[in-house]
């Protein structure tokens, strides 16, 4: 099994370039966000914004939030290495090595959950810097929403593996996940999306973020068990496919 | 004196893809012989490859290498066996070097020095990406791993096609090499016949799906001969020996099943030696004929 993941690492290593510029560009803007909310103009227009009775601290949770994502999102392509195999025609290859599918299956994502590590590492590293040197951003809290954005992608990537047993293509098995969890979340909360679109009544929607970036704040443990449990599941079906269709890699 | 043990056994083995049916496989490979297994395009010898080695199921029948069942159950057997594709398997950004990392970790048997000197040996450089390699060189690439890992059994899947004659000879003699091991054993699929003449012991040839002609190869090329003569003296030439006849403006050409019995019989007609590739093309001329032996 170890092979199998040196494979992987192998193949998801073509992606360091791309991985070393966002983490880049991640710091670089980071160390801009610091300096501006200290010193420049960041910080006038937080003020302002909170005379003003702006909910700002919000909006700024959600910037950073979708701004840490990038290095999470980054490092959790695992797809990647699906399209590699199918390309190299690897799947034989790995079915004449001596590892049972239960193995190579659980390779993957274990591959998938070392990306990750290494993902909210440098997050949290960030969140570290960030919150030491400002006050937009408690480092407690900034690290339990990393670590609920990374049970999220541990989710999202034991679906594409299980797609992708399925024989799903590798760029659909990126898509479908995405899509259905898009499509979940406004069957959920389309009555606050229909207010906030015909009388401009914002208030729910806003409501809901902030339910949803406490959430992610404070109930990792929550997204955490969700995650291992999806996880499991994911990889029992993936087996089961895998045994079926035996050669998959 | 020691019973002889069988590598691999196909039992009535079928796979049926709805367009395409391996139909009641049944063969066996002894251990310590390179077994040829030939057959046209398309003939069902890498869906039979594929079966042994686990990567498809198959609907009914047994398959069993080194005497247990196939069955996805036991992917240690596969500890024992060196496998070659028709085409290289690894990713082309890999390098021998991070190959040789990939299946160490995989092979608990799997030798570095035996790689790395099968490497030289094959004049393989172990920090380029196999992406630039020639069909050749991969092909190489491919038996310098099954090699390394003390591997008894050989599987190969057309592991000459496409390969130039003096690239062919030499993987001709790597595989010479590893049978000077007695309990080693080969399955060597190809359409090249003529490879399979100069080191095969047993013949197997498929077509359509169904095992046509198992058996030694000597014997085999024993048994069968062309038998020349007009088309008058065709027509007495017995249907039961016959396995396909072939007429021209120049007379008739037969491949002939019992070439003493037609030379006892037709003794003023031309017997030659038959090769493994008229043998294969006669055969597969029957059944495209629709002909009965």
């Amino acid at each position: 099994m170890k092979g199998l993941i040196i494979k992987d690492l192998y193949c998801l290593k073509k992606q360091f370039i791309m991985f070393s510029f966002i983490i880049t560009g991640v710091v670089a803007v980071a160390i801009m966000f610091v300096l501006s909310e200290q010193f420049g103009n960041l910080r006038f227009a937080v003020s302002d914004m909170k005379a003003a009775g702006f909910d700002i601290t919000s909006i700024v949770k959600i910037s950073v939030m979708f701004f840490m994502l990038l290095p999470l999102v980054c490092t959790g392509n695992i797809a990647d290495s699906f399209t590699d195999d199918r390309a190299a025609s690897f799947y034989k290859t790995a079915a004449s090595l001596p590892i049972s599918p239960e193995k190579r299956v659980l390779s993957k994502f274990v591959t998938a959950v070392l990306f990750l590590a290494v993902g909210l590492a440098v997050d949290i590293a960030m969140a570290a810097v960030i919150s030491s040197v400002s006050d937009i951003i408690v480092f407690s809290k900034c690290a339990g929403t990393l670590v609920s954005l990374s049970a999220c992608m541990l989710i999202f990537m034991s679906f594409v593996i299980l797609l992708n047993y399925a024989g799903v293509p590798s760029m659909y098995s990126t898509f479908i996940p995405v899509g259905a969890a898009v499509i979940i979340i406004l069957a959920l909360k389309i009555k606050d999306i229909s207010a906030a679109l015909s009388s401009d009544d914002v208030s729910s929607l806003a409501r809901t973020f902030r339910e949803l970036i406490n959430a992610l704040e404070s109930r990792a443990h929550i997204f955490i068990l969700t995650a291992v449990i999806i996880a499991v599941c994911c990889w029992f079906a993936s087996v089961r496919l895998a045994k079926r269709k035996r050669g998959v890699a | 004196m020691s019973e002889i043990k069988n590598v691999i056994e196909f039992r009535n083995a079928v796979k049926d893809y709805g367009d395409f049916r391996l139909d009641n496989i049944s063969f066996a490979v002894p251990e310590g012989s390179v077994c040829g297994f030939i057959g046209q395009n398309g003939a069902g010898k890498t869906t039979t490859i594929a079966m042994l080695l686990d990567i498809i199921s198959r609907n009914s029948g047994e398959v069993l290498l080194f005497g247990e069942q196939v069955d996805g159950k036991h992917s240690h057997l596969r500890e024992d066996v060196g496998v070659v594709f028709d085409e290289m398997g690894f990713h082309e950004f890999l390098t021998a070097k991070q190959i040789n990392a990939i299946l160490k970790n995989s092979y608990k048997n799997w030798s570095e020095e035996a790689f790395f000197d099968n490497l030289r040996k094959f004049s393989l450089p172990s920090n380029k990406k196999c992406g630039a390699f020639s069909r050749g060189m991969r092909m190489k690439l491919q038996i310098a791993a099954a090699l390394s890992h003390n591997a008894k059994l050989l599987v190969m899947d057309e592991p000459t096609s496409g390969l130039d004659p003096i690239v062919r000879n030499e993987i001709i003699q790597i595989f010479r090499e590893f049978m000077t091991e007695e309990d080693h054993t080969i399955l060597l699929s190809s359409h090249i016949t003529g490879d399979l003449e100069k080191i095969a012991d047993e013949v197997v040839f498929i077509d359509g799906g169904r095992i046509v002609l198992t058996g030694n190869k000597d014997d085999i090329l024993e048994k069968h001969a062309l038998l020349k003569c007009s088309n008058e003296d065709a027509g007495k030439v017995s249907e039961s020996f016959t396995v396909f006849k072939q007429e021209g403006s120049y007379g008739a050409e037969i491949l002939v099943n019992d070439a003493d019995a037609c030379r006892r019989l037709y003794p003023g007609m031309v017997i030659e030696p038959s090769t493994l590739e008229e043998i294969m093309i006669n055969y597969v001329n029957r059944a495209k004929a629709g002909s009965a032996v």
